[in-house]
């Protein structure tokens, strides 16, 4: 892969997110490799040092990109973590699949006070909006974590452990279960 | 200018020299006789006809090889054109004689037509520059009369002041759009400002006695200066805070962005990197977002209710004041019984204020339905000349349920 394979990679990364490649392919210089659960493929990730990746504009005190109903879609995905990341000691990615219904149970939680049709708007767009930038991926019925997950330093990793316990489990049929299914 | 009959010879034909140079150098811009030319193709003809002319040396051409020399126009244009400039004396027989065929161009209307060139693409301005710098070396050069630079120094003063006209025309009353589209070759440089300072000074300093005409030039300089600073200050008062002043208006954005197909718009966007839509979520973003829902308050104000209460369906429909009034009222008329009659109750009720108080209640009783009691209008009339109320029409009013029964 020579210099311009790599610039028009890096170009791609960037303005289309991660982005999904037969496992066979080559990787570009400064790219990360997320393989797949089915090691069919693989995800290619910008590898940020940590001095240039988003922290960078909350340092720089500038606005981030704005998302509407920031907090409801951060508890979207807080649902969606709860029920894909099957083992809190281990990596997010690549987590399992979880059903909707699952992740509707525990944002009911999160969401108190909302009746079930609205909450399921909120379900709905919330996983539209985290999956344009590949935080999860959703197929119909059921959801897994995207790539982006794997962006978290260490330290956020332990608080989003800390999270996790947080929340309550979903007590509906088991993940396990449905990924037979699926 | 004298009237020519005033005039003596020489001056006259000084005169029609100039007269014929100014023609010559106008042809171009003449289209038909009498009107000018209104679009770049004729200038283009004009300048292929000049060419054609200079190539063809001392001889001079017909007009078959002119057209001949002009392939990229049609032949009509090109003979018509040549009619306006012969007819402007810009083209000219070689030997002035009947069925002369050839044809010899001044070079005039090609400077002009250069100059127009150059005026279209620079609005002027460097053509200003340069004859600022002329009239600044003629003031230091020894065989300048005072006449002369008089004539400089009104001819400057002249131009400032219709530089500084226009600009000033658009910065007070002219729309913004057309300021932007109109001012901008029209706005000078600060250059030009002290190059016409310097040359003021230079004035001043040589010719004292031109103090008159200095003074003018400097008052033309500063409202140029005035008219620049308004118009660049209601420019970028319009342009808000990017203070972009090449920027579009919004409106052209718009329109080209409805109007330009597929091809158009990623031609526009072409070599730019856009970054995706990432917004990035930290731990601690999560995390505060999770406790505040954990922690809402889950006790949801009720909607607010009316505040009646509510006893349901009893007997009696006790809802409101009134109805229990017009119950309390009826059941005094019917005094236990079942049917009274209305010429009763006005017989007990004595004077006419009071019955006339006893019909508006009769009447509110038998209109409400939902009251077990009937008021009914029979056709009898009792006629009382002595009474109080002198006639009464039949009526009972009855309790409901009763006369179903009987």
């Amino acid at each position: 892969m020579n210099e311009r394979d790599t610039a028009v990679w890096w170009a791609k990364v960037r303005s289309g997110g991660p982005q999904r490649e037969p496992a066979g392919s080559r990787s570009p210089d400064g790219m990360r490799r997320l393989v797949e659960s089915d090691a069919q493929s693989v995800w290619l990730l910008a590898h940020l040092p940590t001095g240039a990746g988003p922290h960078v504009l909350a340092e720089y005190g500038q606005e981030p990109m704005t998302l509407s109903d920031l907090s409801g879609t951060l508890r979207v995905l807080a649902a969606c973590l709860r029920c894909c990341w099957a083992d809190p000691a281990a990596d997010p990615w690549p987590g399992r699949l979880a059903g909707l219904e699952q992740v509707d149970t525990v944002l009911a939680a999160l969401t108190p006070g909302r009746d079930r049709i609205s909450r399921r708007r909120l379900l709905t767009a919330g996983l539209r909006r985290l999956e344009t930038s590949r935080w999860v991926l959703p197929t119909p019925g059921h959801v897994r974590l995207g790539p982006r997950v794997s962006a978290w330093t260490a330290m956020d990793l332990s608080t989003l452990r800390e999270m996790w316990r947080m929340l309550p489990s979903s007590d509906h049929p088991t993940s396990d279960h449905l990924q037979e299914q699926a | 200018m004298t009237g020519p009959d005033e005039l003596p010879f020489e001056a006259a034909v000084a005169d029609s020299t100039v007269l014929a140079i100014y023609r010559q150098v106008h042809s171009v811009l003449a289209r038909t006789s009498g009107s000018m030319i209104d679009d770049s193709g004729s200038v283009d003809i004009d300048e292929a006809i000049l060419n054609a002319f200079a190539l063809a040396g001392p001889a001079g051409l017909t007009i078959e090889q002119v057209c001949a020399a002009c392939q990229t126009f049609a032949d009509s244009v090109v003979r018509r054109r040549f009619e306006v400039l012969r007819s402007y004396r810009a083209v000219s027989k070689v030997n002035e004689r009947p069925n002369e065929m050839y044809y010899q161009a001044a070079f005039a209307p090609y400077v002009m037509l250069l100059f127009l060139r150059r005026l279209s693409h620079t609005g002027g301005l460097s053509e200003l520059h340069q004859l600022l710098s002329v009239a600044r070396l003629a003031i230091d050069d020894e065989t300048t009369t005072l006449e002369q630079g008089r004539d400089h120094l009104v001819q400057m003063t002249t131009v400032f002041r219709l530089l500084a006209n226009p600009i000033m025309q658009l910065a007070k009353s002219g729309t913004v759009e057309s300021l932007r589209e109109q001012a901008e070759p029209l706005l000078g440089n600060q250059e030009l400002l002290d190059q016409a300072t310097a040359y003021h000074n230079r004035a001043a300093d040589i010719w004292p006695q031109l103090l008159p005409e200095c003074t003018d030039l400097r008052l033309a300089v500063a409202g140029y200066r005035d008219a620049v600073a308004a118009a660049a200050g209601r420019l970028i008062d319009k342009a808000g805070r990017t203070r972009a002043l090449g920027l579009l208006p919004a409106e052209r954005w718009r329109t080209f962005a409805r109007e330009a197909d597929i091809d158009e718009l990623a031609a526009a966007v072409d070599g730019l990197l856009f970054d995706a839509p990432d917004p990035f979520f930290t731990a601690q973003d999560l995390l505060t977002a999770v406790e505040e829902g954990l922690h809402t308050d889950v006790g949801r104000t009720p909607p607010p209710r009316p505040r009646i209460d509510d006893g349901g369906p009893g007997d009696l429909p006790n809802i409101d004041g009134d109805l229990r009034l017009l119950v309390d009222r009826a059941e005094e008329f019917l005094a236990g019984g079942d049917k009274v009659t209305v010429a009763a109750l006005l017989a007990a009720a004595g004077d006419w204020p009071s019955g006339r108080r006893v019909l508006s209640d009769l009447t509110a009783i038998g209109l409400r339905p939902e009251l077990p009691y009937e008021l009914t209008w029979g056709d009898g009339l009792r006629v009382d000349a002595g009474a109080e109320v002198t006639w009464v029409s039949d009526g009972w009013l009855r309790r409901q349920n009763v006369t179903v029964a009987s």
